[in-house]
This record gives C-alpha cells, structure tokens and sequence, in this order.
C-alpha cells in the first residue's frame, strides 16, 4: 500500500484545519525525496512525511498527533521498556523472576494468566452500574490478590542502585499490570448483556489546548517548560529598541580597522551605537484561591521574564501587593511551585482577593519608586469577592499606566457574571484576553506588539 | 555529492550509537543535498555524529564555532590590508588591491572552495546573533557568498552541511526552512546500554541495562540540569569498578546541583522505605 498525492493533499488540507500549514516548498522536499528513493512502503511515507516536514519540536509533536488522527497510524518512538532483572528476585519462593523474565522476551502468556486470575479473584462485576471500567480498575487494585502481586517486589535485600531500579521495574510492571485489566474490563462489558455504557469521552485534546487545570503532572511538566520560554519571549518584546543612527561611544577597533584600508590615516569614526535595550515592565499576577492551577502557569510565565532581565518587577497579590521580583530570582526552574507553597506570607488580611487594595499598594509602588514604566501586565479573573472598585482608581491605574494587558483564566461567558468585574478594567485595557490553554498563551505573546523607540 | 546510505551497523563501528529515526534523516539530507538542523538538549552527541560522518566518509571537517558577537570578519572574509599596504609601497603601478591573494579566508570561504569533500560544521548557531543568520541564508540556499569588492563565489557541490543548536534561542523560520530538521533527544535506554558498554571495561550487559534505566529514570525526575551522556558514563564507570556501598559520595559526578542531588536522594529513601514495609 502506498499513499497517493491525493491522500497528502487532503492531509495538507486537514492540517491546514487544525492550524498546522504545510509549506508547499517542504512538501515539494518530500515529493522529490518520494520519488528518486522510489518509496512504496506506506509506513516509510509516513516516517518520511513526519521527518521531512516539521521544522521545530512543537510542530514535530503537533504533526504526530495530526498523522495519528488522520491515517490512524501512530509513528512510536520505540522506547525499550524492557526491565531490568535482579538477581534477588529469583531467591524466594515466588515466580516474579520468570513472569518478568517472561516480559523481557515478549512472552505474555504468564502474565495475561496472572492478570486474569486478579480480576477472577475479585468476584463478580455488576456491569449494569453506571460506573466506568476506572471505578472497577480502583475497586480491583484494593483487592487482596493485587496488593498480594504487587507485594512480589518488596521484601528483599537490596543495595542502593538495585533498590532504585526496583522501585522503577514496580512503577512499569504496576503500569502495565492497570492496562491490561482495563482491556479485560473492556471485553467483558462487551459481552456482558444490558451492561451500561459510559458515554464516550471527548477524544483528548491537544496538547495546546488542553485547558491547564486539565492537565496531568506529565502534561504539566512539558507546558511549564514551554510557558518558561514564553516568559523569556515576552520580556525580549518590551524591550527598547534604539535608531541605528543615534551615536553612542566611540567604537575603537572598528576605526582602526577602518584606518587601515586608508593607511593608518582616520577618515571615518565609527561610533558604538547606544544600546539602552533593558525593558520597564511590571507584571502582576492575581494568586488567590479562584485562580487555582492558573497561578502556577502565571507565576512560571513571571518567572520566565524575571529571569531574562533584571529591570522585570514581578507582584503577587491576594487581599494586598508583594514584590517577589528578589524572590523568583533566587528560586530555580524546578522550585517554582514553592511560591504558592507560601500561599500564607502573602495573605494581607482575610484572604479573599481584593483588587482595590492590589492596585493602590501597586500605584503607590510606581509613584514611590518614581518609576517611568509604563506597560503593566495582569494576570487575574476580575472577581473582587463583591467588594466595590471605585471609578477612581480605574482612572488613577489609567493615569499611571499607558499600556496594560490583561489575561484573564476564566471562561469568556463567565466574564462579567456574578462577582466578576472586569468590565471595569477592560475599558482601559489595550487587550483583554481569555488564557486558559498553552495556545491561547502562545497567542496572547504574540499578538502584542510593543514597540518603544528611544531617541 | 553521492554517497551510499548510512547504516547503524557502520556507524557503530566508529562507536557512534543512534537510532533508525537519526540515520534516515542524516541519509535524506545527503540525499538531497540539503544542509541538516540538529537540535537538541546539551551532551547528547551532535557534534560528535559530525566527527563521526567526517571520519566515517572520510571527509575534511571545516568547522564554524558560533558565539555572542561573530560577523562576517571572522566567519567568511577578511581583506589582508597590511599585506594590501605593503604591496601598495612596493609597486609603483596600479595594482588591483582586492585581488583574491590579498583575501583571507575563513570557515565558511574554505568550505565552500575547498576541492576536497567536505563536511561543514557550524556548531551552536543559537550562540550567534539574529543578524548572523541571516548572512548564512545565501550560503545555505544558493551554496554561493557574494563579496562587493570581488564578485560572487559559487561553492562546489561535494559538501555535506550541518548545523548544531541547543535551542536556547527561537532560531528564525527562514533558516529552518532551508533545512532538514532533527530533534535529538537523551538517549534511549537501548542505546544508553549499548553505549556503556562499549566505553566500559568489563561490565556485562545486564549491569549496563541497569544502570541505564536507572539514569533514564534520573532524567525524568522533575531536575535543573540533567545529566548528559558523558556524565553518566562517567558515573558508570566509577561506579562499575569501586564499590557500590558508595553511590550517595560520587553523586557529584552524575548530578551537578545541590537540589538535584536532594531530590535524588529523596527518591533513594522513598524506595528504601518501600523494600523494608
């Protein structure tokens, strides 16, 4: 089987859907490439189409899960997930070391045996309950024979190494073992008659537009690098940029490699352009109880831009306004999460947020420090706790700030509802944004366009 | 330049060790003569698989190290203007100062002249500036490099380009469009076996699997700096002939920062906790 023009076509036009455009120069590559290496092997094309065309990791991932969904064919990174076996293992009276011996040579059959012998020892599964196979699979792992199997890997004498990699053969074999019940789970639904079917979940989405407050610890993990990233890209943007022509220092090597082509005689000066590129910026991010999980991404995005450049003020608040700018620098990539571990020091009084009280400490900050900046991002959902925002203020935030971006987590309908009150601030805002997903993120960095000449 | 495919039993022999996904990539940029991105985090061997082809297919290596502040000066071209003063008093006619012996050539100049094969490296191109990559898109494109004073070099074809970066910049579309694209990741626990074992004396096969799972589980642990390839080698390797009672002392060969080591040590007791209930 091989793939026709026509099915990359299409495939170019569904990806062209789903936001991911194929240049023709790049599929142009892959023709050429299709053609003087005379490619018949369906699987091959589609290796190739995966290696050929993407031009950075992101789009990498974004066009696997694209292949995945459009010929229902997965390119795996054939990982060996092989374990590694201990002498100790086979010391007791227990069969581990040939079950898992077993594995390492593909031999499943053991193995399935074992597993159905749990879910047989777990008695019978009423399947007309309106519960998932993940409700069975937890009622099944509290049952005796599963805790007896997973008993198999304790109870020996270990040195260090050996008891990591014990530790790590537990964690697959547990992985494997939870997967292959589901599977058993799945087939006897099947069979079983009148059985409640769980309505099928929403195929998952990508990566990027998985909501964050969605997202598991290993999505989490991968996100939070990317946002890093993002931070440092979004402080690169407030930076000022300077007129090539406007002269600075004197440039001394330059002029005399200038002189030489004269001679050693000077007819031109060359001078060092004036770089005055640090950025003024503050950003504030709302890390109260309603914002939950978004606050980690929020403060991982400050941390990101403090990191790039020392003139970036970060704030927290809640019920008041803390600086953690000194904070976050001494911090590294992976403690980030240790701020909202000392949720406590940044309570001012009762807790609840309260942005009249956040946005005058933060006023009288850039009034005190005499500061000039003038861009100020804020990360919050507007929700005041039905506490008043004087018209005052929004007009002394306007006055102080000539540029404020807003991100706002929450659902763009829920906006405005309830205690929220960002209405108030959108009307002086230059962009008022919903920010639940990387994507929106993503978007969010790119479409400021800031851009400050200096003299 | 027509080379036959590269396969992984021919690279293992110069003791380089990838996977099938690497191979037909580096086989399809030679194949269409298109210069090859890799990218990738630090110390997982992009550029020693440019040493490796360069021995390998028995290519002159031409090597470009990229930093902070490299311009044309250093990378293409230099007029010799002592050489050009001199020959200035010497003469009493109107000699053509820019004339090619007057020309100083740098990395990108020799390869694209060279009459050899070659195999040209710029290594760690998200080191240079913005502005830099914009002078290596002629080169990569149209394989020439256009010099006001003297006219426009064409480059010979026997030449194979690649281009090494950490992604510690967003290096711009106009240039990962004229590439070929690899994204080389740490290596898997195959490889990383396989690698041990071959850099290591007397250390049998299940020994070495161990090891690696055990550094690929490292890895995954949530850390600030992870280890590279060599490291864990080295780690391996002291390891393999001290005794073992002894991993928490040398952890300062695997792991090179203070919470890293922690947090190892953290999942050391976890799982000590665990063998003992």
């Amino acid at each position: 089987m091989s793939l026709t023009k026509n099915e990359i076509l299409n495939f170019s036009e569904f990806c062209k859907n789903n936001n991911y455009f194929i240049p023709i120069d790049q599929l142009k590559v892959f023709f050429e490439y299709k053609n003087l290496k005379n490619l018949k092997n369906f699987e091959k094309e589609l290796l190739y189409l995966f290696l050929l065309i993407p031009k950075s990791r992101e789009e990498q991932i974004h066009l696997k899960s694209l292949i995945n969904r459009f010929f229902k064919y997965s390119i795996e990174n054939n990982d060996s997930s092989s374990y590694s076996l201990l002498n100790e293992y086979s010391h007791e009276d227990n069969n581990l070391y040939d079950i898992i011996s077993d594995l390492n040579e593909g031999n499943y059959e053991n193995f399935n045996s074992l597993v159905k012998n749990i879910v047989e020892k777990f008695g019978d599964i009423d399947f007309s309950r309106p519960v998932s196979n993940d409700y069975w699979l937890n009622k099944i792992k509290k049952s005796f024979k599963y805790e007896e199997t997973m008993m198999l890997f304790s109870n020996y004498e270990f040195d260090e190494i050996s008891s990591m990699t014990n530790l790590i053969n537990k964690n697959k074999f547990n992985n494997l073992l939870d997967i292959k019940i589901l599977e058993i789970l799945n087939e006897e639904r099947n069979k079983a008659k009148d059985s409640y079917q769980p309505s099928e979940l929403e195929p998952k989405a990508q990566l990027g537009e998985l909501d964050f407050l969605y997202t598991d610890p290993n999505e989490r993990r991968v996100l939070l690098e990317q946002t890093y990233k993002l931070g440092n890209k979004l402080a690169i943007k407030f930076k000022r940029h300077i007129k090539q022509a406007s002269k600075g220092k004197l440039h001394f090597r330059k002029t005399i490699r200038k002189s030489m082509q004269t001679g050693g005689i000077f007819q031109k000066i060359i001078m060092r352009p004036k770089l005055l590129r640090k950025p003024n910026l503050i950003i504030a991010c709302d890390i109260s109880g309603s914002m939950a999980l978004y606050s980690l991404f929020g403060i991982t995005l400050l941390f990101g831009m403090v990191s790039r450049f020392s003139s970036i003020k970060a704030f927290v608040f809640i019920d008041g306004l803390t600086d953690v700018t000194k904070t976050l620098k001494k911090l590294k990539k992976n403690e980030i999460d240790s701020v909202l571990h000392n949720w406590n020091s940044y309570v001012k009084s009762d807790g609840h947020s309260d942005y009249e009280k956040s946005f005058e400490d933060l006023i009288d900050q850039n009034k005190k420090l005499n500061s000039t900046t003038k861009s100020l991002i804020v990360i919050g959902d507007g929700r005041n706790n039905y506490r008043n925002i004087p018209e005052e203020l929004i007009n002394n935030l306007y006055n102080q700030f000539e540029k404020i971006y807003w991100m706002n987590p929450e659902k763009k309908k829920y906006w405005n509802t309830g205690d929220s009150q960002i209405r108030k601030f959108e009307r002086i805002t230059k962009t008022t944004s919903e920010v639940r997903n990387y994507n929106q993120l993503r978007d969010f960095v790119n479409n400021i366009d800031f851009k400050k000449m200096l003299k | 330049m027509k080379i036959n495919d590269l396969t992984i039993e021919a690279l293992e022999k110069e003791n380089y060790f990838a996977t099938q996904e690497l191979i037909e990539v580096v086989n399809a940029a030679i194949f269409l003569d298109k210069p090859l991105l890799i990218e990738g985090p630090a110390g997982t061997g992009k550029t020693f698989l440019a040493k490796t082809l360069s021995t390998l297919l028995n290519l002159e290596l031409i090597r470009l190290q990229c930093h902070e502040g490299i311009d044309e000066d250093k990378a293409v071209y230099e007029w010799n203007y002592k050489k050009q003063l001199l020959s200035i008093q010497k003469s009493e006619k109107n000699e053509n100062l820019f004339d090619e012996k007057f020309l100083i050539k740098r990395p990108i100049l020799t390869a694209l002249t060279t009459k050899e094969n070659s195999l040209f490296l710029i290594d760690e191109i998200d080191r240079s500036d913005e502005e830099f990559e914009a002078l290596l898109l002629e080169i990569l494109a149209e394989n020439q490099v256009t010099i006001p004073e003297f006219g426009t070099i064409g480059g010979n074809e026997n030449r194979i380009t690649i281009l090494t970066s950490n992604s510690t910049r967003e290096l711009s579309d106009a240039l990962r469009r004229r590439c070929i694209y690899f994204y080389l990741d740490f290596p898997s626990i195959d490889i990383e076996t396989k690698v041990f074992m071959n850099s290591i004396d007397d250390i049998d096969k299940e020994e070495a699997s161990k090891y690696a799972s055990l550094v690929s589980f490292i890895r995954s642990l949530n850390l600030n700096k992870i280890p590279s390839l060599i490291e864990s080698v080295e780690w391996v390797k002291y390891n393999n002939s001290k005794n073992k009672e002894s991993v928490r002392s040398n952890l300062g060969i695997l792991l090179k920062d203070k919470s890293d080591q922690n947090k190892y040590i953290e999942k050391l007791e976890e799982s000590n906790e665990f063998n003992q209930e």
